[in-house]
């Protein structure tokens, strides 16, 4: 299980905030943890999908999108903060995520 | 000096030409999903591409994705129906073979997603430029289906049998940087840069070469594929034949 250190969460954070930023045509500082991916961003499941293979590349991490699939079937990630939060157990956990069960 | 293009509009494709080049454009809400395997009627096809001589066409994908793939929810829709789905496969197949035979440089140029029906379609071009984020897959493995418009054909003729196995059976995503290493495209460019490389990779290719030329190049070779040897040799020397006619020089 790779450590979650603070500075990483600071990287995945921001770079998880430039992306949206970027793919959705957003000024950065009118996103917030709270901004919905679909309702205010008019975004979909497909970002997320590219989000997760940039993440994926950056840090080398061994990740099957089936198993993120299985884990954000239990818990979805539907703002800004839930997917930043997915993000950081993705970093812990790669394709062990999938045996987390539901997170509350 | 670049001509206006003027844009046609079927179902869910646009087309245009930008100097003798096509751009078929799928544009189907944001993730431009194939809702049948012949997302373009062939025979309109085949009116447009017949509108003007081009060097070449570009298949692309309105927005941040290529194409997502089939719509799965018509598929079930149509399960018990297996007459109507086999008949919707042949008629996509049929697409698919055009355009892979076409006499002209094809190109996909993908960007964001290029998954199942939207990788067949990728994979029918002689060529395949990728944005940075780009993902291929052919995912149809993990909802207990597979590839089927020649998905099983042309991947392993393009990268290997090993791989494409490999590729198709875990149903796993594959990004621009390793499609690029295995051969599934060509180059990668920057993001948003996808389209503009695909028609410089033509503008290149055709440099300084007639129509004619390249189809008959394309059509040889085209041929070499499809038919024996003999048969294939026997073709070159009569388009061989014909081009000396146009030969260069004293």
């Amino acid at each position: 299980m790779a450590k979650l250190t603070q500075e990483i969460k600071e990287e995945l954070k921001g770079l998880i905030f430039e992306f949206f930023a970027e793919e959705c045509g957003q000024e950065i500082d009118s996103l917030e943890n709270e901004t919905n991916i679909i309702d205010d961003l008019d975004g979909d499941s497909l970002l997320f999908v590219e989000l997760i293979e940039l993440i994926k590349k950056k840090y080398s991490l061994n990740i099957q999108l089936q198993s993120i699939g299985k884990y954000l079937l239990k818990n979805p990630a539907e703002t800004i903060g839930q997917v930043i939060e997915t993000s950081y157990l993705i970093y812990e956990h790669e394709n062990e995520i999938v045996n987390l069960g539901h997170i509350a | 000096m670049i001509s206006q293009p003027k844009e046609r509009k079927h179902g869910i494709v646009t087309f245009t030409t930008i100097n003798q080049i096509g751009v078929l454009t799928i544009d189907n809400g944001s993730q431009n999903k194939i809702p049948q395997p012949d997302f373009i009627e062939l025979n309109l096809l085949k009116e447009w591409l017949a509108m003007q001589e081009l060097k070449g066409l570009v298949i692309v994908g309105q927005g941040r994705h290529f194409s997502a793939g089939a719509d799965v929810d018509n598929i079930k829709a149509n399960r018990n129906k297996l007459s109507y789905l086999e008949y919707a496969l042949e008629c996509g197949k049929e697409l698919l073979n055009y355009i892979e035979a076409l006499p002209m440089i094809t190109v996909a140029a993908i960007s964001g997603a290029c998954f199942g029906g939207g990788l067949e379609i990728a994979l029918s071009c002689q060529f395949r430029i990728a944005a940075e984020n780009s993902m291929l897959a052919f995912p149809e493995s993990n909802i207990g289906i597979m590839p089927g418009l020649a998905g099983t054909i042309r991947l392993p003729r393009i990268i290997g049998r090993r791989k494409a196995l490999e590729i198709i059976i875990s149903g796993r995503t594959i990004s621009a940087e390793e499609a690029l290493e295995i051969g599934l495209i060509d180059e990668v460019v920057s993001n948003k840069q996808h389209l503009a490389a695909a028609i410089q990779l033509i503008e290149r290719l055709t440099d300084n070469r007639s129509i004619q030329q390249i189809k008959y190049i394309l059509r040889s070779i085209n041929t070499s594929i499809a038919n024996n040897e003999t048969a294939a040799m026997k073709n070159e020397g009569e388009m061989f034949v014909k081009l000396v006619k146009n030969l260069k020089g004293d």
